[in-house]
């Protein structure tokens, strides 16, 4: 089920440009030291919960402290949030004779811009960064 | 959220056609059509279950006739795909002056021939319209 929620490079853009979601089922932690200092060459961890409020809670795992970073919002609602709030269109492509898909970006930038892109990854990151905040 | 999950009726239709992936949410056996009261007990059990054992069966809750699990519309989409049956959701820009819009269309492909099973004349408002009704289309091919 992991692989239906963004990574965390996409959950901390869609947060830095104002991601709202009425409801969150994932969410990432980074660790912390005993002086409450991130550390930085420890990975961050994905928790699942069906309150959304409680996943902003810390977290306890292999004895350390993990305080809440962000929301991991699904793909679908990434996507439902870009369209409806920036008027950005994300459309996957398929191209089943060659096994492969790509994504199609349209957004209206004084006029309709299209762009096509080879992951779905790649399709939002472009998407927000047509965001200007 | 109500717009993530594909509705009922088409749940259990999906049920009926052996879809038991594992999902996010339950339709409870007291829905009717219509009805997109899923519970949220199901929730945390489905979340906990894949947390601890990925390759989730235990489906013993859903043998009664009207409960059926909740997919997104992303993971029907996956699973028609998975039986070769590829539903395409194609965007038209109209309107470029002063107020463009887009609306929608379907059209189902077999995967492997590229075979095309069905289609539709109609334009839909919405993604999610064009995807219920290009699902419902797909069920009968199965």
């Amino acid at each position: 089920m992991k692989e239906l929620f963004v990574p965390y490079e996409i959950a901390i853009l869609l947060k830095e440009k104002g991601f709202y979601n009425e409801h969150s089922w994932g969410a990432f932690y980074s660790p912390y030291n005993i002086n409450d200092v991130i550390i930085e060459n420890e990975p961050k961890i994905q928790r699942f919960s069906l309150d959304s409020e409680s996943l902003k809670n810390q977290v306890y795992h292999n004895q350390m402290k993990y305080y809440f970073d962000c929301y991991s919002p699904l793909y679908q609602q990434a996507i439902t949030w870009l369209k409806e709030r920036h008027k950005i269109y994300i459309y996957e492509v398929p191209y089943p004779y060659e096994d492969r898909t790509e994504y199609h970006i349209t957004f209206n930038d004084n006029g309709w811009t299209d762009v096509d892109v080879k992951d779905i990854n790649e399709a939002i990151k472009q998407a927000l960064s047509t965001i200007k905040q | 959220m109500k717009n993530l999950f594909v509705p009922y009726e088409l749940a259990l239709q999906l049920k009926g056609k052996g879809f038991k992936e594992n999902c996010l949410g339950f339709y409870s056996s007291s829905a009717n059509a219509g009805d997109n009261n899923f519970s949220q007990h199901w929730f945390a059990r489905a979340l906990d279950q894949d947390k601890h054992n990925p390759d989730w069966v235990e489906f013993s809750d859903l043998t009664n006739d009207k409960s059926c699990l909740a997919p997104l519309y992303q993971q029907a989409i996956d699973w028609f795909d998975s039986k070769n049956i590829l539903i395409f959701i194609s965007p038209y820009e109209s309107g470029i002056d002063g107020g463009s819009e887009i609306t929608f269309n379907w059209d189902i492909m077999h995967k492997e021939t590229m075979e095309q099973l069905a289609t539709d004349h109609s334009t839909y408002d919405t993604r999610t319209q064009a995807l219920t009704v290009a699902i419902k289309e797909a069920l009968t091919l199965i």
